[in-house]
């Protein structure tokens, strides 16, 4: 899956820019450090976004156990 | 005072930045008027002392002009000495790791001060003892607002590739860097990397993809290298990427025989602390400063020589020993061990421009003692070599030899010997001492108690 999306990154970035028509002995590496940075950038913000999604559902739980545990203490 | 001619370093007249040199047995560096703004940068930004006191980046004094070989020195530096030159095809996979990972915390602390690093060659680094040290006092140039990082290719080269190469394929990999002076081509390590690595983000994108797109981007990147641009945060970011990328890989557990060689040793744990103390008491003797440990396994006998006192390199062909010998380091009290992967039937050759940018084994020679341990039936007995190249190599390297004989009646030598044709006639106890005897004095014999073998130290002698 991850790699389908690093693909699909990649092939939709990289391929519309005009190619010119000679090769020069720089490597290329500045461009794609360009892209990598901005691809790694959207990973981080999905990854803080998705955690911070599943911790909202997570404290839901939390609070829902603790409220369990509460009521539980009272029947005691 | 008459003074000595100054010598060049070979390995070092690409960078336009200065050169080192040797003169009077120091070595010293010059730094060129090109190089001027960033050194003056790098001292006032406060990021030398910053790197320095995190012993991060090697210090130097500033030393008189009119030392310059050549009249035309804006500076002339005095780094500290490297005890023992090593080389990225002679370390360990956690070497390798740490190597890039004290490359990039230096990038990421240069950021912060606006400062660069322009290149990220492994050969920037060396470890005095456990440590990683960054020696190129010439690779930190300001940082140009939005500009990406021109090392970046490099470090993939020279760090992540090997490495993920090492963790995902075989250790033994780390061999590539010699015939790759510049670093594993990105491209190759593709060939060789299974599918699996590429479900490591960091590794699809800085060697697979990186690869991949090399010459479509090459073509597009042209000559406007100097209109991309990329925000600081972003470079950090991609760093921060590197950084764990690096970090994570672990290799896969694949255990050789020579790492449980102690566990399954022929003889008893008293026959094994007798031969230790006789060790020690022939080091104490000749009370070294350096010591070459030959065929050391996990270095067990070079923290002998430690102790005492001698700055140690613990010389192994087996890289998982390397890796056992470097990962225990952490927990000595003393930093005088370098562990490194060595072969010595086909030891480091000179290498790169004209042959000499990197220094064969031999070349980076001579040390107090030489320790040959449980080594010579390996030498003799699975590699054919005869008793008199033995001892001519290990004469040249040193100037004293601890050397263990293993006759043929010792039950390690029976069993190597119980797979093949014993064409080894010539291996006998009478043999070897005529054949030392011609490089060597001898000073002192001991039998290690419990066992068929014997200690024997030698002085080599030149008459």
């Amino acid at each position: 899956m991850l790699e389908f999306l690093v693909a699909g990154f990649f092939y939709f970035f990289v391929f519309p820019i005009n190619v010119q028509a000679y090769l020069d002995p720089g490597s290329g590496s500045l461009i794609f450090q360009v892209l990598a940075a901005s691809l790694i950038s959207v990973v981080y913000m999905a990854k803080r976004n998705w955690s911070k999604l599943t911790s909202l559902f997570r404290k839901d739980a939390q609070s829902l156990s603790q409220h369990d545990e509460i009521k539980t203490a009272k029947r005691k | 005072m008459m003074r000595s001619k100054p010598q060049n370093e070979n390995s070092s007249f690409r960078d336009p930045a200065g050169f080192i040199f040797y003169r009077d047995g120091t070595v010293y560096r010059q730094l060129n008027q090109i190089y001027s703004a960033n050194y003056k940068k790098l001292i006032s930004s406060g990021l030398y002392n910053l790197l320095v006191k995190k012993g991060l980046l090697i210090s130097h004094r500033e030393s008189p002009n009119n030392l310059s070989p050549d009249g035309k020195a804006f500076q002339i530096i005095k780094p500290d000495m490297i005890p023992f030159v090593s080389y990225p095809y002679e370390w360990g996979f956690l070497q390798l790791q740490q190597a890039g990972l004290t490359t990039l915390k230096i990038e990421k602390l240069a950021l912060e001060h606006d400062m660069n690093l322009k290149d990220a060659s492994a050969y920037n680094i060396q470890f005095v003892g456990k440590n990683p040290v960054f020696i190129d006092t010439l690779s930190f140039e300001t940082y140009k607002t939005g500009s990406p990082w021109v090392a970046y290719r490099q470090y993939c080269q020279h760090f992540l590739a090997p490495l993920a190469l090492m963790a995902y394929n075989d250790l033994r990999l780390n061999q590539l860097a010699r015939p790759f002076l510049d670093g594993v081509p990105l491209d190759l390590a593709c060939r060789i990397l299974p599918v699996s690595a590429r479900l490591n983000l960091g590794l699809s994108i800085h060697i697979y993809w990186q690869a991949k797109l090399k010459a479509d981007l090459q073509a597009k990147e042209g000559s406007k290298t100097s209109q991309i641009k990329m925000d600081k945060n972003a470079l950090m970011r991609l760093l921060d990427n590197l950084e764990e990328t690096t970090a994570n890989l672990k290799p896969r557990d694949s255990s050789t025989r020579w790492e449980k060689y102690y566990t399954f040793t022929n003889y008893r744990p008293t026959s094994f602390e007798a031969k230790k103390q006789l060790v020690a008491k022939m080091i104490k003797r000749v009370a070294p400063k350096t010591v070459w440990d030959l065929g050391a396994n996990d270095g067990e006998f070079s923290r002998l020589a430690a102790q005492a006192g001698a700055y140690t390199i613990s010389f192994d062909f087996d890289p998982k020993a390397v890796e056992n010998n470097f990962a225990k380091l952490s927990g000595d009290n003393t930093n005088l061990i370098l562990p490194l992967v060595m072969d010595l039937t086909n030891p480091s050759p000179n290498l790169g421009w004209a042959g000499q940018e990197r220094m064969s084994l031999a070349k980076r020679g001579g040390a107090d003692l030489i320790m040959a341990l449980a080594l010579i039936h390996h030498l003799c007995l699975s590699n054919n070599l005869p008793l008199g190249h033995v001892a001519k190599f290990l004469a040249q390297l040193g100037k004293y030899l601890i050397i263990e004989f293993v006759p043929k009646n010792d039950s390690q030598v029976v069993e190597m010997l119980s797979s093949r044709e014993d064409i080894f006639s010539e291996y006998t106890e009478t043999n070897f001492l005529s054949a030392f005897g011609q490089y060597f004095k001898l000073l002192e014999t001991k039998l290690i108690p419990g066992t068929v073998r014997k200690l024997y130290l030698f002085k080599v002698d030149h008459a």
